[in-house]
């Protein structure tokens, strides 16, 4: 049953995939990303991580998708990135694939050598938010603290940078 | 579940400085008209990285190790890097405290950023921990990107923030993907747990893989070539004060966890990173310094000469050992203090609306400006490592570290080096000295000189006189605090490094051995 799931998820996810690369239209992608995205929550929660699971819809489906619709219907649809064609184009595809094939042969070999195990990756307590509140109040704190930092630092940076300049002002 | 024992104490320095900018933001939100807010800004500033540097002060009398749960500790080692950001960040406050009105409505916001900058770079000194390294990486790098951009009306600033923010949010993808590689290696995000685990034979593909990223990563931050695009730019579009503050902080900063990273998680493969930074080093100084040759803006050159330097500081990364790392750390030591007043003339010397400082501006000033001069003339014999001043005692170190470990080919290298960065250095000390002001080109703004190579010859008549933008500077004196100083710790260091060396290398010891 699992199996069969996984097999299910795992071709929607690698169609989602190659949606995002080949469509022309770039709403198209952006909306393949959001499948993609959503069938890869479905995958954490059979792994057991439900929080990941949850934080995964939240903040990448619903939040960066978002953010790359506005993004490309701001500066419209025809001038975005799919402008670049030709010569560049066909090496950035060169440069990707070959990317692509080493990650993929750096993967198969952790998946046969064995060094990384799924049970690795579980997380205590069935990815309960308990679990993960608790590291991070914990042995996490530090982390955490500077997080907080680190967003303020952005929050302040978002506010001068887009604060408008008037042309009498100093 | 249990609450654990946390130690603040180990924080302490990071905790005073963020207090001081959260309070910097409040006094500016209440105040925001009033006069007395805009200047008690500044000296706020100062007081809360005062108050850091007695807390840093007070833990090294305290002597051990403080650790914050294995995730940051505050040693003699960090607290030696915290003691030199902190006084590259005073000197920025210093800077911009007469400057910042010019370049910015929001001083507020400034300081705020600067300092919060400040506790990314302390904190990054003393993190022991692969998570608390990148995010404090990422605290400080988002702070100079919004600090470069600061001067919203100089277009070149926006280039350079766009351009920083760019490649570094790019390197920073590098250092992330290093990271989870030795993690994966490894099992641990933990420096010395890495270290053990690496030391007992782990995955070694993603060893190699891993420490390849890093250097990416650090690499970008420290400028080093092939990875200082982005320098040059960056360095002459933000606001001279900033300039001043990343140049020396982010080196020390990165470089501190730098060494850390790769001295205690990853000795085991130290014979292969040392040759890969050897070469990197080698570079990046020749390029650096080739490069500066060709400069006629200041701000420029500096930015190139600070390339060259990151190599010299590289050469003592290269033989992974204590001598070494000590000679690092006095090296950070003495570039804040001759770089940093190499900027502070700059910024004294800057007239409003122009950003920069050309060569042809310095003809002459001995007789417009004799200390300032004099200043300058110590700080670039200092850069150029001239003995007695205290740039030469950092190069020597770092090449006598690199020497005794064998690498002389290299140090080769960096002696050439030497010798090609004091042309450019010496050049603007032979312009302020043996050239007259008329000698110079036509006092014209910067912006109608920039494209005079195209335009007509300029006028016949240049003794016609040109109006001249007023000085940056409301007033000199914070500035000019700042020029003595640096020039004080310049010659002084220079002169008596015996109780410095001594210090850091028991300092390095502590954490290093050796």
């Amino acid at each position: 049953m699992q199996l069969f799931l996984f097999l299910a998820l795992a071709i929607v996810a690698i169609a989602a995939a190659i949606g995002v690369l080949v469509s022309k239209n770039a709403v198209y992608s952006a909306l393949a990303l959001l499948v993609n995205f959503a069938v890869l929550a479905v995958m954490y929660i059979m792994l057991h991580a439900q929080f990941v699971a949850v934080v995964q819809v939240i903040v990448y489906a619903g939040a960066i998708v978002v953010l790359f619709l506005f993004v490309i219907m701001l500066i419209g649809t025809e001038t975005s990135l799919l402008a670049a064609r030709g010569r560049s184009r066909q090496i950035t595809t060169i440069i990707a694939l070959v990317a692509g094939v080493a990650f993929l042969i750096s993967a198969a070999y952790v998946a046969v050598a064995g060094t990384v195990s799924a049970d690795q990756g579980r997380v205590p307590g069935d990815g309960a938010v308990q679990a993960i509140g608790e590291a991070l109040f914990t042995q996490y704190l530090l982390p955490f603290e500077l997080a907080s930092v680190l967003l303020l630092v952005a929050m302040i940076g978002a506010v001068v940078l887009a604060r408008k300049q008037k042309s009498d002002e100093v | 579940m249990t609450l654990p024992q946390v130690n603040f104490l180990a924080i302490l320095p990071q905790i005073i400085v963020t207090a001081t900018a959260l309070l910097v933001l409040i006094v500016d939100a209440v105040d925001r008209r009033g006069a007395f807010s805009r200047r008690a800004l500044s000296w706020l500033s100062l007081i809360g990285l005062l108050a850091a540097g007695a807390a840093v002060v007070w833990l090294v009398m305290q002597g051990g190790r403080q650790s914050f749960q294995d995730m940051a500790v505050s040693d003699g080692y960090s607290l030696a890097f915290s003691a030199i950001i902190l006084l590259a960040a005073a000197m920025g406050v210093l800077l911009a405290k007469d400057t910042v009105d010019q370049f910015t409505r929001m001083p507020g916001a400034y300081y705020a950023l600067l300092l919060l900058a400040v506790v990314g770079m302390m904190t990054m000194a003393s993190a022991t921990d692969l998570i608390v390294v990148f995010l404090s990486l990422e605290i400080l790098s988002l702070a100079l990107y919004v600090l470069v951009g600061f001067n919203l009306r100089e277009p070149r600033s926006a280039e350079g923030s766009l351009k920083y923010f760019l490649l570094g949010a790019f390197a920073s993808g590098f250092f992330l993907y290093g990271a989870a590689l030795l993690y994966g290696a490894s099992g641990s995000t933990n420096l010395a747990q890495i270290g053990q685990a690496m030391g007992a034979g782990g995955n070694e593909i993603y060893l190699y893989a891993g420490t390849a990223l890093l250097v990416v990563g650090f690499g970008f931050k420290v400028a080093m070539v092939p990875f200082h695009m982005w320098t040059p730019d960056a360095y002459q579009g933000a606001p001279t004060p900033v300039t001043g503050f990343m140049s020396v902080a982010t080196k020390t900063a990165v470089f501190a966890a730098f060494m850390r990273v790769f001295m205690q998680a990853l000795p085991a493969t130290q014979e292969t990173w040392g040759w890969a930074l050897a070469i990197l080093a080698a570079l990046t100084m020749t390029l650096g310094n080739l490069a500066a040759l060709r400069q006629t803006s200041l701000k420029r050159m500096l930015a190139y000469s600070s390339i060259a330097h990151a190599g010299y500081a590289l050469v003592g990364l290269v033989p992974g050992s204590a001598a070494g790392a000590v000679a690092v750390l006095f090296y950070m030591l003495s570039y804040a203090l001759m770089n940093l007043g190499a900027f502070a003339v700059l910024v004294a010397l800057e007239r409003r609306g122009e950003n920069d400082i050309l060569r042809g501006d310095m003809h002459g000033l001995s007789d417009r400006r004799p200390g300032l001069a004099a200043a300058m003339a110590i700080f670039m014999f200092a850069l150029a490592g001239i003995p007695p001043f205290v740039g030469f005692f950092a190069k020597f170190f770092i090449f006598s570290a690199a020497a005794e470990a064998g690498w002389i080919g290299l140090v080769v290298i960096g002696v050439i080096n030497s010798v090609i960065s004091a042309f450019y250095y010496l050049s603007v000390v032979v312009a302020m000295y043996f050239r007259s002001e008329k000698e110079a080109a036509p006092a014209a703004p910067v912006k109608a000189r920039k494209s005079k190579d195209k335009a007509a010859p300029a006028p016949a008549t240049p003794s016609a006189p040109v109006p001249q933008a007023p000085a940056l500077a409301t007033s000199q004196n914070a500035i000019r605090l700042a020029v003595v100083l640096a020039a004080i710790g310049t010659v002084a260091v220079g002169l008596y490094p015996a109780p410095w060396t001594a210090y850091i290398t028991q300092a390095v010891q502590s954490v290093f051995g050796g």
